[in-house]
């Protein structure tokens, strides 16, 4: 499956997981909002995960750290999460993680081998069949969507004042025309008179 | 000839401000030290009044309202006036479409806001208004047909201690819209013969609630797509439904809706939760949620719950919402600040100094031309023409440095720009004018330097007091 996303993606770039999670590898269990932070900190906020639920005993692991709906993916499902401003940002990145049995403790989740980091192009973009947002991340998307930077301020402030100087002078253009049209035609009128009569 | 107020202007003047549902009388008190007194009674139009095929029953409701608020007020001599009683001069607002050809006539394009009165659509609202009057022999003449924004921009420039300042009256309520003091000079669809006179200026109301309806650079997002869709008007008042009170919260509505859908709020909505209806959330709401929920989250959740009737809200949920509408409310008033920046930076009023400004000589203001028809069909009426501000802006000399650099000094108010704003939402929800603020900085041709020279005061009852200015103005032609 691994092989079949990053084949999707040959040009993205690629960070080996154990970088991502450096910090964190002695801080396991591995919560998800630390696995969270921690790719917030290596991407920005448009990263996301991708996880491979290879057994049963594992979903019911991921349940305890994961929201309910992640955890009651079935074997072999997979979860992605990706909560950038929208699906074809080319600069989203996401990371690819394989999880697996947590050996002994059945209160931490051990991460047995980890896979890639890498950017997602957008074609990958549109197979949501089982996307899954945590709330907050939702949230923030949502209002991602109602923000207005300064480059938009500007054209649109640039796109009012054109709109205002149309207003103020609506209407003196089509009389203007139809007087330089009124002109030119009494003009050629009055030289096709006189070559006439010359 | 009227002059654009500068706080001297006396009388006693009534107003009626006819929109929604309801229909206001005032008797507004000019008292000439730029401060004015207001009397007020307000009634609700019937039904069978708002849609109604002929206009007589609505303007005979009217007039009977003034009847017996004159009477009440002992004002006039009520339906025994004679001849040497004196005429009460009245500013009529009509909230409705309206082809404005002079500051007393205009016609009425269509109705909105569920009204039908087919027989009026096409005549002048001031004469339907005039005729119900002289039926009922009253002692007063209907001088100006008003605009709300014009009348904040007027309230202001009469209250403002700025006089000469003012530039702009804005209106970010139920609805949005500005007008604003432009050169005359730029107004290329004028007469000639108007454009030689003295005066050297006009208020423009701008109608801004429809500006960019082609989309070409306003952010849309799903919401904004599925409410224009739900709309009356598809594809119009595209600025206005991001920015004004009435559509902030059916957008919040429909974010909540969406919300729920995905899961991330825990409520459960009643069959009677205003989230069911359309527009039944407003922005009361939006300002509720920006109220400081923390200190007391109970009280906090139980505020939302009785006005979306939802249950099981938790503070979660509460602070998931109030973040959802600072977004909303945050891009609304960004976008008003962009349209803000638009009319400061056309103005040109960024580059006058406050030598000009002091010599601001309003004069004259006569009865446009009705040629302009057409051009306030566009949606820019033009209501007065002020003196030779623009004349001394438009003349000054080139080589001149830039009058706003001595504006810039933090020790005085010189090239202050004032704008008078009107609305619940700017008057109402906390950090509005913040918002509008960084948006103004974020203009090149503004920036910080120029946003400082923005004042921004509260014009109140535009529809009233602006209303009377109009009157007022009307009687000196």
């Amino acid at each position: 499956m691994l092989s079949e996303l990053l084949a999707q993606a040959p040009n993205c770039p690629t960070l080996p997981f154990p970088a991502l999670l450096k910090s964190q590898r002695s801080e396991l269990p591995l919560s998800w909002q630390k696995l969270a932070n921690a790719g917030a900190r290596a991407f920005g906020r448009t990263f996301a995960i991708y996880v491979d639920c290879e057994s049963a005993l594992l979903s019911t692991e991921i349940g305890r750290w994961f929201p309910p709906h992640v955890a009651s993916l079935a074997p072999g499902q997979h979860f992605r999460r990706y909560p950038g401003k929208s699906p074809n940002l080319q600069q989203r990145v996401f990371h690819l993680a394989t999880w697996s049995k947590a050996s002994g403790d059945n209160d931490s989740i051990k991460i047995e081998s980890l896979v890639a980091v890498c950017a997602v192009p957008s074609s990958m973009s549109s197979h949501d069949s089982a996307i899954a947002e945590p709330r907050q991340s939702l949230v923030h998307d949502i209002i991602e969507q109602f923000r207005i930077g300064p480059e938009d301020v500007r054209k649109i402030t640039q796109n009012f004042i054109r709109q205002m100087s149309r207003l103020v002078s609506i209407g003196a253009y089509p009389e203007q025309m139809l007087i330089c049209c009124r002109r030119w035609f009494t003009a050629l009128k009055a030289m096709a008179i006189t070559i006439v009569r010359v | 000839v009227y002059n654009l107020p500068d706080g001297s202007e006396q009388g006693t003047f009534l107003a009626v401000d006819l929109g929604g549902t309801n229909c206001r009388i005032c008797l507004v008190d000019l008292l000439g030290n730029s401060s004015y007194k207001v009397v007020q009674t307000k009634q609700t139009v019937p039904e069978h009044i708002r849609i109604n095929p002929r206009y007589e029953p609505l303007f005979s409701f009217i007039a009977k309202a003034i009847s017996d608020f004159l009477s009440q007020h002992k004002l006039g001599a009520a339906a025994d006036c004679d001849v040497e009683t004196e005429i009460i001069p009245l500013g009529f607002t009509f909230s409705f479409t309206c082809d404005q050809t002079s500051i007393s006539k205009g016609t009425l394009i269509q109705w909105d806001k569920g009204w039908d009165i087919p027989e009026a659509v096409g005549k002048d609202p001031c004469a339907m208004l005039q005729e119900s009057i002289d039926k009922t022999k009253l002692p007063v003449q209907v001088l100006a047909l008003a605009n709300d924004s014009v009348g904040t921009l007027l309230s202001r420039a009469y209250t403002s201690q700025e006089h000469g300042s003012t530039l702009a009256g804005v209106i970010i309520g139920t609805g949005t819209n500005a007008a604003y003091v432009e050169r005359l000079s730029n107004v290329e669809r004028l007469p000639k013969r108007e454009t030689e006179k003295a005066h050297t200026a006009i208020v423009l109301n701008t109608e801004w609630g429809c500006f960019d309806d082609e989309l070409q650079v306003l952010p849309t997002t799903s919401y904004d797509r599925a409410l224009d869709a739900s709309s009356i008007n598809p594809g119009s008042q595209q600025l206005e439904k991001r920015v004004s009170g009435m559509y902030l919260g059916e957008l919040m509505r429909l974010v909540i809706l969406h919300c729920q859908d995905l899961g991330i709020l825990n409520l459960v909505l009643e069959d009677a939760s205003p989230c069911s209806r359309q527009y039944g959330l407003d922005s009361s709401f939006l300002s509720l949620l920006a109220t400081d929920g923390i200190s007391d989250p109970t009280k906090f959740t139980d505020a939302i719950k009785r006005v979306i009737l939802a249950r099981s809200v938790t503070f979660k949920d509460a602070k998931i919402m109030k973040q959802l509408a600072d977004g909303i409310v945050r891009r609304s008033a960004r976008l008003a600040g962009s349209a803000l920046g638009a009319i400061v930076i056309q103005s040109g009023r960024l580059s006058i100094a406050r030598s000009e400004k002091q010599n601001i000589n309003v004069t004259s203001v006569q009865q446009r031309d009705t040629e302009l028809s057409k051009y306030q069909r566009m949606g820019c009426g033009i209501v007065v023409r002020i003196g030779d501000y623009f004349k001394r802006l438009a003349t000054r000399p080139i080589e001149q440095p830039p009058a706003v650099e001595k504006a810039l000094d933090p020790d005085a108010e010189e090239g202050l720009i004032d704008i008078g704003v009107d609305g619940s939402l700017i008057e109402l929800y906390p950090g509005f004018e913040t918002h509008i603020r960084s948006a103004l900085r974020d203009v090149q041709e503004i920036g910080p330097d120029g946003e400082k020279k923005v004042k921004m005061g509260l014009a109140r009852d535009g529809s009233g007091v602006g209303a009377a200015l109009m009157a007022n103005a009307a009687r000196s032609i």
